[in-house]
């Protein structure tokens, strides 16, 4: 659809304004907020993904998309919430304790919204305990968990210890990245996922959430 | 050979009796090695304490935790570098601000802190107008040079790092690091203006350091900028060419003008712009962070092996932290045959070493280096 893809062309072109005006004239016109989502919204911060992936774009282009990607949300957010659109499941994130770092997490938020998780994000510097005491509250299904630097990010061993000394290990699933982690390391402190960007972190949760 | 002589070979592209080495590292590393050596009494903290005074200050009165760490390293047969600093004497400062009004907050990650910027004095500004209207740039004059030679006095042999400029990094404390990135596109005349402002502070500053020192010394300007991430350029390589690469001439052809050095930082996957890097001048390369995509040590030594010297490539995101002795000593004979063949190569920690770092990694990582 022309207007769908238009949406799609200015987000990847950053133009948060264009992207707001347009998702408003598309919910006016009575599509779907799932489909002007998929369509319009997430297809084009998936072509921004793979731009990224491929350094044909750069970080100055992605953060901009990010934002353009908000503002389509805030009008659809309502639509979503009256359409009884169901949510793909509910996930915790923030980056560990003691790192401030948190572009790259802000960005896996912003893709799992879009594809229909309910993100709820404890932003930085997080203590181990909050991010198991509000997964447990919010019956969330997934804890992300993000690190720049390597001594913070063994916080992340301490979230999946907590969460098995608590009896939640198994119900909640663990989801780890940033530029020191890799899979192995996901593996050696028992995370369920290791997210190597942010479109692979958004495929591993689905597969976390659906299990 | 002294250490000096070390490095001389390495920039000349000849093998010294062994590798030259150098040594980063935070302070609670630091002090960790400094009590594992039996160097001092002290404790972690107050040893921590001594090495985050002033380096103006440490240079000319070394605290006890300076003068053991140097004492550590020179034990470890540590070719390091030594970093000369003038002392602040500016206006008084909020507290815990910065000289570009910036404020701090101690960010405690467990087995130490890190100072991270919470407060970014340029946020919200729209124009470069609005900015010269109301913000007070700090001025070269805001320090005291006079010490200057005195710190280095005692060191002719041993290389000297003595001022340079990261523009960038400053920009994004002022601006906020998300705000930073968007500027390249959305406010590129406050860019400009500000890295201008940040290249010519840093000039000025490096100037008035080189001047008071006597000829003869090993020295390198400090002309970094960190482009890379893990997979590639955070930054397009256009906006390096426009934003980044002209200053950084400037202060490349400083550099040149007083017989010093430059020592290039850059972190990360920054293969596709290390051709102009070549291009400007810069003499040494740091980190060497082999592990990112395209960082690989063979083809940077095939590539640009006669025309830099490498510096770092200890990795520092799993050998040196996560690593076995073992991993430590197969990780130096690599480096040693990868990227020192003929001279050319310092081996030293990529990054500084953090204090979940085994000490006796790094303890094995300088005796190998000592006697491979």
């Amino acid at each position: 659809m022309e207007l769908l893809n238009q949406i799609a062309t200015s987000l990847q072109e950053g133009d948060d304004a264009r992207v707001g005006e347009l998702t408003r004239k598309a919910v006016a016109e009575k599509i779907p907020a799932r489909q002007i989502l998929d369509e319009g919204l997430v297809a084009g911060m998936n072509v921004v993904g793979s731009l990224f992936r491929d350094h044909e774009i750069f970080l100055p282009d992605v953060l901009l998309a990010a934002r353009a990607m908000y503002a389509g949300l805030d009008v659809l957010k309502p639509m979503l919430v009256s359409e009884n659109v169901p949510t793909a499941g509910k996930i915790v994130i923030g980056t560990v304790q003691g790192d401030l770092h948190d572009i790259g997490k802000n960005l896996v938020g912003i893709m799992l919204r879009g594809a229909g998780f309910e993100v709820i994000d404890l932003g930085n510097d997080v203590a181990p305990e909050k991010f198991v005491e509000t997964a447990t509250r919010e019956n969330a299904q997934v804890i992300g968990m993000s690190a720049l630097l390597t001594t913070t990010m063994t916080g992340m061993q301490r979230v999946v210890e907590l969460l098995d000394a608590k009896g939640q290990r198994g119900r909640i699933k663990t989801i780890i990245g940033g530029a020191p982690v890799t899979a192995e390391y996901a593996r050696e402190i028992g995370a369920d996922a290791f997210g190597f960007d942010a479109a692979s972190a958004v495929e591993r949760v689905k597969e976390l959430a659906a299990q | 050979m002294t250490p000096r002589e070390r490095w001389q070979a390495a920039l000349e592209h000849r093998t010294a009796d062994r590798v030259p080495t150098d040594y980063w590292a935070t302070p609670e590393f630091s002090a960790k090695l400094v009590r594992r050596l039996g160097l001092s009494a002290k404790s972690e903290a107050e040893l921590v304490a001594d090495l985050n005074l002033p380096l103006s200050s440490n240079n000319i009165r070394p605290s006890e935790g300076f003068a053991c760490l140097r004492r550590a390293l020179a034990e470890l047969g540590v070719d390091f570098m030594v970093k000369l600093a003038p002392r602040f004497a500016g206006p008084s400062l909020e507290p815990d601000c910065d000289e570009f009004g910036c404020r701090h907050r101690e960010v405690n990650y467990g087995a130490g802190t890190y100072d991270e910027t919470v407060s970014h004095s340029l946020a919200g500004f729209e124009s470069v107008e609005a900015i010269e209207r109301s913000y007070k740039w700090p001025e070269p004059e805001w320090w005291d040079y006079s010490t200057i030679a005195e710190q280095a006095k005692d060191w002719a042999q041993h290389p000297i790092q003595c001022g340079g400029s990261e523009p960038f990094m400053v920009y994004k404390d002022l601006r906020g690091e998300e705000q930073a990135y968007i500027d390249l596109r959305r406010h590129r005349d406050i860019v400009h203006y500000c890295m201008d402002r940040l290249f010519e502070l840093a000039g000025q500053k490096t100037r008035r350091m080189l001047e008071r020192l006597p000829p003869g010394l090993l020295l390198f300007c400090y002309v970094a900028e960190d482009m890379g991430f893990q997979t590639g350029l955070m930054i397009s390589p256009a906006d390096i060419r426009e934003f980044l690469l002209p200053g950084m001439k400037r202060r490349v052809e400083l550099a040149r003008r007083h017989n010093a050095l430059v020592f290039h930082h850059n972190d990360g996957a920054i293969a596709a712009i290390l051709p102009d890097l070549v291009a400007l001048g810069i003499d040494v390369l740091n980190p060497v962070q082999w592990r990112a995509s395209g960082m690989e040590r063979e083809k940077l030594k095939a590539d640009y092996g006669d025309r830099l010297v490498f510096h770092g490539a200890m990795d520092n995101q799993k050998t040196m932290p996560f690593g076995t002795v073992e991993d430590v000593r197969r990780e130096v004979h690599d480096n040693i045959r990868l990227l020192g063949a003929a001279g050319g190569y310092v081996l030293a920690p990529c990054h500084n070493l953090q204090p979940i770092t085994p000490v006796d990694n790094v303890v094995a990582m300088y005796e190998t280096a000592c006697s491979p």
